[in-house]
């Protein structure tokens, strides 16, 4: 049954012998590409293409973007992802719209609406002879209207649509009876002429404008749902986008890439744009910087550290890079309905214990420190606000001592993370700032899905990273929605630390109906005040952004609302092949 | 035998409803679709909406019901829901509306499906010219260092995994070197071909491996067998009697273990397609996953159960039909 | 030769946390990250730290790999024990009554086999870890033993088949020996050998499966370390730090290496058909 010793033991050797060469011939390999990974050829410093240098903007070309993941919709009333946005900002114009400096200003109205005195009803004429783009669904050419106005906001808030933008119009008449399904129409939405509607709100509210001028208030045809519902498949309406804007959809090959073509009927005359957009998805980290360097991206948007290290310190890229703080705030979310952090000395201590600059440090620079809620482009900002958080370890001391634990805490604390290897790292670094004060963090990586969920019940996570950015620019965007006691529910919450303080309430409820400028800005600086001092959150950074763009792209720089936007690009080709593309130090092309 | 395959494909749905099931009530502990599907920036009004948009407000027995066809249909975003009469499940031939996706989802998967395939059928085609080569080679210059140098190499083939081997070759091959595109599909056949010898190969080197240790085991034995040495003695040239008499022996089991390794590329390419951002089904089903795209999720889960199931279900049988000793033991 | 590599890295498992020159937890942020670049200092480049750091955390690669070679090997050894334990008892039972118990116990291991292994893993985790009852690490185990035990089961029904009508059995059976008895003295030892052979091959294969889990993001919890995560982890970096990703990689390769040649070369001792 069991083999014999001898044939065993020779079978071993056979075995030896047979092996030996292959591990040798293995380790062999693994040497050999660890050596070439070390040296690995020079990469090109600089752009591989540069203009032709055209002095005057110039229609055509072909511009190629990329989305980090895929595209969830083309329908204004259903999409919030910046992903998709990217693609219908493309396809579909507003009646507002923000500027370059992030001013708001008309675009599909004819001029900023009229307000009037209660600050409560705001009237907007629409400029005239605007087309939507040519499609089967029209019978001619079709003439964007008051009319179309009205029907996209009211299958916005319709319950049946879905939108996850409703919330937004809570304050028009009539809202809620919509709603319930009592009545058809929005009672608060008034078509006065072919080209004149007005808005009337239950209650004054300075954010009616920032509202109209998301992407879910963009005007759409009827004719385009009407059509696909006849054909059966109401959903079709999200992959056949018809709007007014600057391109029209062309084709969407699912997970691959979109294509659009220059819409020639737009109604700013003479824009000089490219043919042809084509935007591909799930194109990101290394896969984008790849085909941006061999010039067949045109820009670039999410870098990988190492790439980012790279072409920060590389100068022949220096002027088509731009690093730019982004409306995002990040922190650790501390849920004050739970020891504890219910105690707000403890929260203060958090809020003092984290070392930001070593964040700052660990992002390469792209982490940069916050104190406060409202990152630095938001009105409201205060860089002097007296209760602005920061690193101060004895201060973090003494607050432990004060909130009745000069030993530290005995029980450990549970961080809820999503998932993201990023966000893991991040923990780490302020879990090991937290140990110094004696609170010790045990770490639960979840699901996305999971993480969600959990942090959106109040009594169910302690803990966790969070981050916000912004709809529009305004404070009550970030004070409002993340710490409004109306904003928590038994289940999705929007604030979800769970922070409840009538004084704040009050606050805010008044800002957003004051319509003086100055007035309202004292209020949010009041409230922000407020909200730093009690430390439901420790802010920890805001995001700087990088991105990069071929010489050959013209008119483009980071929009301060809205990120990747390509509506204003032209391209200066024909494209220049640049023959030797390592350049040397302080060269430009 | 006609019963028998009866038996067989009864059993076959019932693991396939067992699963189909049993996922069902799995993926709805894992979260609320509905505030995954949403995303963070949701509020309470729109995930409300969301829920009875799709029947997530409903019991999940009714939920279930409905999604396979039996109940009448929840999901009032579906053409077939009438007040409660209609009904959109699985017996309807319906696999619902994706979360995330916002579409069909028979349209979704039919998108997907050539992708992967098209990586599958590849990746095959690769595993068969190395593995095929290397096992002739090894098998006609048995013990010399040609042969053990191409064992070692199967060898660590079959042990270094395709996320090790994946993103060392994407960055080398491709990013360094730039043979390669860097991941992606590319528009148009001859790019997707292009976009896909990479992924491909790298897929393959797994299945190539074994091919190539078991081509050489049976064309090691082959070669020793009567028949063989006759034609040797019959003075007819090594590479011929190679050729015609043992290699077509010997490639049986291939061909019986490539029939079977359909699903296992499907499977296989989940990693791949994730390193190689082929849109494909693996990328789908990991995407679903984390996002919780229930409809989606039931989908590939259906899929894969069905295409182990038919691969089981092709294995019996052929080995029922090759092998004369099985058919007589069914009969007994 | 196998068997050489398999023993280095057992005791490298072992004794990794002895080796270990420091925490695998501790952050030395001076001594080892760039502060113009916030990446890792590399090899040589840091005294104290032979391997340098390990990413932009700052801690020390070499104990982090002699600690993940103990995290790798334990959850492989453990995971493959738990298939051990099922798959022969299912294969020794249903081998052994045959019957209806043998027909029931095969359906079982078809519907474990139709299972998607990769779903299950996921939710399976997200359940356990959310409730938070169960050590992540066990979770990880079960979840990779308690899915792969069905090449067990089916190698250990046809061995038992196969020694239950050898005449030593049927003796012991005449003899009114029982069941458990035969089993366990009679049986057993005499089936071992493939099946010690196959689940030295299943090592290999869960040390694969432990680093794709974790390689996918799904495997050990932060901030323990193991082969496959310490892999994920240094896949952003691996452009200014090859070696954090090629060193992993390069101990996982060798390590199945090793674990497949030894489990082949048991195979082909045990069986006696050369």
């Amino acid at each position: 049954m069991t083999p014999s010793t001898p044939r065993s033991r020779r079978h071993a050797e056979g075995a030896l012998r047979r092996a030996l060469p292959g591990v040798l011939l293995t380790l062999a390999a693994v040497c050999c590409g660890a050596y070439a990974l070390t040296h690995i050829p020079e990469r090109p410093q600089g752009p591989r293409y540069v203009g032709a240098g055209n002095a005057t903007p110039r229609t055509g070309g072909t511009f190629v973007f990329g989305a980090g993941s895929d595209l969830h919709s083309l329908d204004p009333h259903i999409a919030y992802d910046a992903n998709s946005y990217m693609a219908i900002r493309l396809v579909f114009d507003g009646l507002l719209d923000y500027d370059e400096q992030g001013q708001m200003v008309p675009s599909l109205a004819s001029a900023m609406p009229e307000v009037s005195e209660d600050g409560r009803t705001f009237t907007f004429h629409l400029r005239e002879g605007v087309l939507f783009h040519e499609s089967p669904v029209f019978d001619g050419p079709r003439e964007l209207v008051a009319e179309d106005v009205r029907w996209s906001l009211e299958r916005l808030l319709h319950p049946d649509t879905g939108s996850p933008g409703v919330s937004f119009f809570a304050r028009l008449r009539g809202f809620d009876d919509f709603r319930a399904g009592r009545t058809p129409h929005i009672a608060g939405i008034d078509v006065r002429g072919r080209y004149e509607v007005a808005f009337t709100l239950d209650q004054a509210d300075q954010t009616f404008l920032s509202a109209m001028a998301m992407v879910f208030a963009y005007p759409v045809p009827h004719e385009n749902y009407e059509h696909h519902i006849a054909q059966g498949d109401p959903g079709a309406v999200e992959r056949n986008p018809v709007g007014t804007g600057p391109f029209v959809f062309e084709a969407w090959e699912r997970g691959v890439q979109l294509t659009f073509t220059r819409n020639k009927r737009y109604w700013e005359r003479n824009r000089p744009n490219p043919d042809r957009m084509v935007l591909i998805e799930q194109l990101s980290g290394e896969t984008a910087v790849g085909r941006f360097s061999n010039g067949d991206l045109d820009v670039l948007t999410s870098l990988p550290a190492v790439h980012y290290l790279f072409f920060k310190h590389a100068p022949a890229w220096a002027p088509y890079m731009a690093e730019e703080p982004e409306a995002t705030i990040r922190g650790l979310c501390m849920n004050t309905g739970m020891a504890p952090f219910d105690n707000v000395h403890v929260r203060r201590a958090v809020a003092a214990a984290i070392d930001r600059e070593a964040m700052r440090v660990m992002a390469q620079g792209r982490a940069l420190p916050a104190g406060q809620i409202l990152p630095p482009m938001i009105p409201g900002y205060d860089p002097g606000l007296p209760s602005l958080q920061r690193y101060d370890l004895a201060r973090a001391q003494e607050e432990m001592r004060l909130a009745g634990y000069p030993n530290g805490i005995e029980e450990p604390v549970t961080a809820w993370i999503g998932e993201g290897q990023g966000s893991l790292v991040a923990a780490q670094l302020w879990g090991a700032n937290l140990e110094r004060i004696g609170i010790h963090v045990e770490y639960r990586q979840v699901a996305f899905s999971v993480y969600l969920e959990e942090t959106g019940k109040p009594g169910q996570a302690q803990l966790f990273p969070s981050a916000w950015n912004m709809d529009f620019p305004d404070p009550s965007n970030f004070l409002e929605i993340l710490f409004h006691s109306q904003n928590i529910h038994p289940t999705a919450s929007e604030n979800r630390s769970f922070y409840r303080n009538p004084e704040l309430d009050a606050l805010l409820d008044q800002a957003r109906g004051e319509p003086d400028r100055e007035r309202r800005l004292a209020l949010y600086r009041q409230a922000n005040d407020i909200v730093s001092r009690d430390a439901p959150w420790a802010f920890l950074s805001n995001d700087l952004g990088a991105e990069l763009w071929q010489p050959y792209v013209m008119n483009y720089r980071p929009h301060p609302v809205w990120s990747n936007d390509y509506r204003n690009v032209w391209l200066d080709l024909p494209r220049v092949r640049v023959a030797d593309s390592t350049y040397t130090e302080g060269a430009t092309p | 035998m006609t019963r028998y395959l009866v038996k067989r494909t009864l059993w076959a749905l019932f693991v396939l409803s067992t699963v189909v099931s049993a996922v069902f009530f799995l993926v709805h502990v894992a979260g609320d679709p509905a505030a995954v599907a949403l995303g963070p920036r949701a509020n309470a009004d729109a995930i409300r909406d969301f829920r009875r948009i799709k029947g997530l407000d409903q019991p999940q027995l009714a939920q279930f019901g409905s999604y396979l066809g039996v109940s009448p249909c929840v999901r009032r975003d579906s053409p077939d829901f009438h007040d409660g009469a209609g009904y959109c499940g699985l017996l309807q031939g319906s696999l619902g509306t994706s979360y995330t996706h916002r579409e069909d989802v028979a349209a979704v998967i039919g998108h997907r499906m050539p992708r992967t395939l098209l990586l599958g059928v590849m990746a095959m085609l690769f595993e068969l010219l190395f593995g095929v080569t290397a096992g002739i080679v090894a098998a006609l210059r048995r013990n010399t260092w040609a042969d053990t140098g191409l064992m070692v190499l199967t060898f660590a083939g079959i042990s270094v995994p395709t996320f090790v081997t994946g993103p060392i070759a994407l960055f080398v091959l491709a990013f360094l070197l730039g043979w390669f595109p860097m991941g992606g599909y590319g528009v148009g056949f001859w790019e997707h071909v292009r976009h896909g010898l990479l992924p491909s190969m790298i897929l393959a080197v797994g299945g190539a491996a074994t091919y190539a240790r078991i081509l050489r085991g049976e064309l090691v034995e082959t070669l020793r067998m009567d028949y063989v040495r006759t034609a040797h003695a019959k003075g007819l040239a090594p590479r011929t009697v190679v050729v015609r008499h043992a290699l077509r022996n010997a490639l049986i089991p291939i061909v019986t273990l490539l029939g079977l390794s359909l699903p296992g590329l499907v499977g296989g390419a989940i990693i791949t397609e994730k390193i190689f951002n082929w849109p494909g089904l693996g990328m789908l089903t990991i995407e679903a996953i984390n996002k919780l795209d229930v409809p989606i999720i039931m989908a590939t889960v259906l899929m894969f159960g069905v295409l182990v199931q038919l691969g089981n279900l092709l294995a019996d049988v052929t080995v029922a039909a090759l092998d004369p000793r099985i058919r007589v033991g069914e009969r007994g | 030769m196998g068997a050489l590599l398999v023993s280095v890295i057992t005791l490298t498992g072992l004794l990794g946390p002895v080796l270990a020159p420091h925490d695998p937890a501790e952050q030395f942020r001076e001594a080892l990250i760039d502060p113009d670049t916030g990446l890792p200092l590399g090899p040589g480049e840091a005294q104290g730290h032979l391997l340098g750091g390990d990413g932009p955390l700052g801690r020390d690669e070499l104990s982090r790999l002699l600690h993940g070679a103990t995290v790798s090997m334990s959850v492989a050894y453990l995971a493959t024990g738990l298939a051990l334990l099922i798959g022969v008892a299912i294969g020794l039972l249903s081998g052994y009554f045959q019957g209806w118990l043998d027909l029931g116990a095969m359906r079982f291991v078809d519907l474990v086999l139709s299972m998607p292994f990769l779903l299950i893993a996921i939710v399976l985790q997200k359940v356990w870890v959310v409730e938070g009852t169960v050590a992540p690490l066990l979770v990880l185990c079960v979840i990779l033993g308690g899915l792969s035990w069905t090449t067990l089961a089916r190698v250990t029904r046809a061995k038992t088949m196969e020694a239950r009508s050898q005449e030593y059995v049927q003796a012991a059976q005449a003899l009114g020996v029982s069941h458990a008895r035969i089993l366990v003295r009679h049986i057993l030892p005499n089936i071992a050998g493939p099946i010690i052979a196959l689940a030295t091959l299943m090592v290999a294969r869960m040390i694969i499966a432990e680093s794709a889990l974790s390689f996918l993001g799904l495997g050990v919890r932060p901030p323990t370390a193991s082969w496959g995560s310490m892999l994920s982890e240094s896949e952003s970096l691996k452009i200014a730090a090859p070696h954090l990703l090629l060193v992993p990689a390069a101990l996982i390769a060798t390590a199945v290496f090793g674990f497949n040649l030894f489990g082949e070369g048991l195979r082909d001792a045990f069986d006696p058909k050369e």
